[in-house]
Parts: structure tokens; C-alpha cells; sequence
């Protein structure tokens, strides 16, 4: 159990009974909501900051924020949308103090990964990062929330700051975008 | 329904994400989505999202919940300690700067004293000035002792005020 347990920080050990913080939840209820969004944070924070190390970092950070925020939550997916609205003002923070050094783009381990996959997934993945590195980072964040995490026009508004009906206008644009990087779509398709 | 919308996302994006686009799915869904901007699109982007999620996923070093909370803790009341010692920093300060005050009052009191002593000193020899500086001293000697000891206790006040942070 972690409560008995004495970490080492240097030559400091303290034992959680020592800490006493006042976080926005107990342990227990983290540990569990932890586990249910961790794993989709860190992805969604590498596909908008296109640096693994930075997801890494930056996960933890938004989970400490998270914990220290003094809100009032009145559901899980009210929560998960703190969540990620941290995790999105984080990545923005990030990317205005790099604003000078290029984004790495997330390919190496991408397209290793994927060619021991299907055949032909190394080159999907390839087009896949390539496509999503030519979009602005909002652009990532709302396509990115809406299909790989789900989440509604209001949710993702929500998350990004954004006016819905503008973020539906925005995400038509984005997918327009993405859809003819990747070579599918509709070309001439009507409105 | 704006432009940008259109009700048959929903049932195209469900094809793309189940692997039925576009073999799979009523002729009259594919007939739609090839004139249909917002469902060609997601046609199109869909299934290529999900792909990369999944792998991503599958990559995800995700650290411990419990050595999360642990650290969280820590860095919440290294934060709260620090917070709470940042009045005392101030009280610290704000006591340094009256010491200083205070000294430089002392002085500008004692300087006219001070400079007539020296001035003496430079005219006379020692039996001459030996005796009106003594009586000076003793008329004088709380503040020339009071200023001694700020003098002293000075560096002491300032390293103990500042020198812990």
C-alpha cells in the first residue's frame, strides 16, 4: 500500500501520513479516475505537442493541476472536460514559450510501431503523422477530441474556449484539411 | 443543420470506426458521402485517427497512479510550506529595511557631533582633546552605542532574514 510506504527523495524520506494537502478528491476516487483517463490524456497530449517527453511531463502536471483546482465537479465527464481543458492550456503554454524551436513531430516510434502491424500501416502512419503536423495545434486538438476521444461539439468547445457554432465551422475546415493531407474526401463535395 | 454538419456523420463515422466504410454500407450512404463534404471527410479522416490512437495507446508509458498521488502530495505541501513562510519573508524584510532606516537617522543625529570631534582632534594634541571627547562621550554615549550595535547586529538580522531562504 502506498500510504505505508517510504520513499526516498535524496537523502529525505517521507512517508505520505507526513503530506497533507488539500486536492479535490481522495485518494481512492483519483487512483480510479486516474486510471480511466491517464492512458487518453497522454496520447492526446503527444498528438497536440508532438513530443512524447513533453506528453510525459505534461501529464503529470495536469493531473497535479487537476488535483490542486478548487472546482466543484457535478460529473465525470464535467471532470474528464477539466481534465482536458488543463491538459490543452498546458500544451498552449508549452508551445508559446518553444514558439522559436521547431516541434518534433512524433514519427520514429509511430511508424516503428505500426510496421509491425499490418502490412502497409508503417506508411499510414508515416501520412498519418506527416498530415497531422501540418495542422495548426487547435486544429489537432478539436479532431483529435472528437474522433479518437468522442467527445461532443459542446465538450470540446468547452475544452478549447471556443463558441460552438464557431467550433463547428473550425472543425469543418480541419477535417477538410486533414481529409485531403491524407488524399481522401470530396474534392468538389457540396456543402 | 448548419453547413458544416449533416445527419448522416453520425453513421458514416460508426462504418469508418467499425471497418464496414465503404464495402459494407447501404448504397444509398455511399451515394450521399461522395457528394456529401462533411461525410467524405470523415470517411476519410476517421478510421486514419483511430489507427493512431490505438497505437499511441499501446506506446503510452503511463506512470503508477499511486506514485502520481504520492508526488502530488509532496509538491502540494512543498507549495503550501512555501506559501505560508512567504508573510514571515516579508515581516523579515520589512524589519531590515526599518534597521536601515533607523541607522541612517542615527547618523545624520550624530554626524555634526561626530565631525566636531574630528575637528578637535585634528587642531589639538592628545592632552587637549583627551578630555573634552571623554565628557562628549559620556553626554553622547547612548547614541554612539545604540549606533555600535546596529552596526553590529546588522549583518546578523540581515543573514538571518534572508541567508535561510
Amino acid at each position: 500500500m502506498i500510504r505505508d510506504t517510504a520513499i526516498r527523495v535524496g537523502s529525505q524520506a517521507e512517508t505520505v501520513e507526513d503530506t497533507c494537502a488539500e486536492f479535490v478528491m481522495d485518494e481512492e476516487t483519483f487512483r480510479a479516475f486516474y486510471e480511466r483517463t491517464a492512458r487518453g490524456v497522454w496520447v492526446y497530449l503527444s498528438r497536440v505537442t508532438g513530443d512524447r517527453e513533453m506528453a510525459d511531463d505534461l501529464l503529470q502536471e495536469t493531473f497535479y493541476r487537476f488535483l490542486r483546482a478548487k472546482s466543484v465537479y457535478e460529473s465525470e465527464s464535467h471532470r474528464r472536460n477539466a481534465l482536458y481543458r488543463i491538459a490543452t492550456n498546458l500544451a498552449r503554454d508549452v508551445r508559446r514559450k518553444t514558439l522559436t524551436r521547431p516541434a518534433p513531430i512524433l514519427a520514429g516510434d509511430d511508424i516503428e510501431s505500426a510496421a509491425s502491424g499490418t502490412p502497409g500501416a508503417a506508411e499510414r502512419a508515416a501520412d498519418f503523422t506527416r498530415a497531422m503536423s501540418s495542422l495548426e495545434p487547435r486544429e489537432r486538438a478539436m479532431l483529435w477530441m472528437a474522433y479518437a476521444e468522442g467527445s461532443s461539439h459542446q465538450e470540446i468547445a468547452a475544452v478549447l474556449g471556443l463558441r460552438t457554432a464557431s467550433l463547428k465551422c473550425m472543425m469543418f475546415r480541419a477535417r477538410r484539411k486533414l481529409a485531403s493531407l491524407l488524399g481522401g474526401g470530396a474534392e468538389g463535395g457540396k456543402r | 443543420m448548419t453547413p458544416f454538419e449533416c445527419e448522416f456523420e453520425a453513421e458514416v463515422l460508426a462504418a469508418a470506426l467499425q471497418d464496414r466504410w465503404p464495402g459494407r454500407v447501404d448504397a444509398e450512404l455511399r451515394a450521399h458521402a461522395a457528394g456529401c463534404a462533411v461525410c467524405s471527410d470523415v470517411a476519410a479522416i476517421a478510421k486514419a485517427i483511430e489507427e493512431n490512437r490505438a497505437t499511441l495507446a499501446a506506446q503510452a508509458a503511463i506512470p503508477d497512479s499511486g506514485r502520481v498521488w504520492w508526488m502530488a502530495q509532496l509538491r502540494a505541501r512543498r507549495e503550501d510550506s512555501a506559501a505560508a513562510s512567504r508573510p514571515l519573508t516579508a515581516a523579515h524584510a520589512a524589519g531590515l529595511v526599518c534597521a536601515l532606516a533607523l541607522l541612517a537617522a542615527c547618523s545624520r543625529i550624530a554626524w555634526p557631533w561626530f565631525r566636531g570631534v574630528l575637528a578637535r582632534m585634528a587642531s589639538a594634541d592628545a592632552a587637549t582633546w583627551f578630555a573634552p571627547a571623554a565628557r562628549a562621550l559620556a553626554e553622547h554615549g547612548a547614541v554612539a552605542l545604540a549606533m555600535a550595535l546596529v552596526l553590529l547586529l546588522l549583518p546578523a538580522a540581515a543573514y538571518l532574514a534572508l541567508g535561510r531562504d
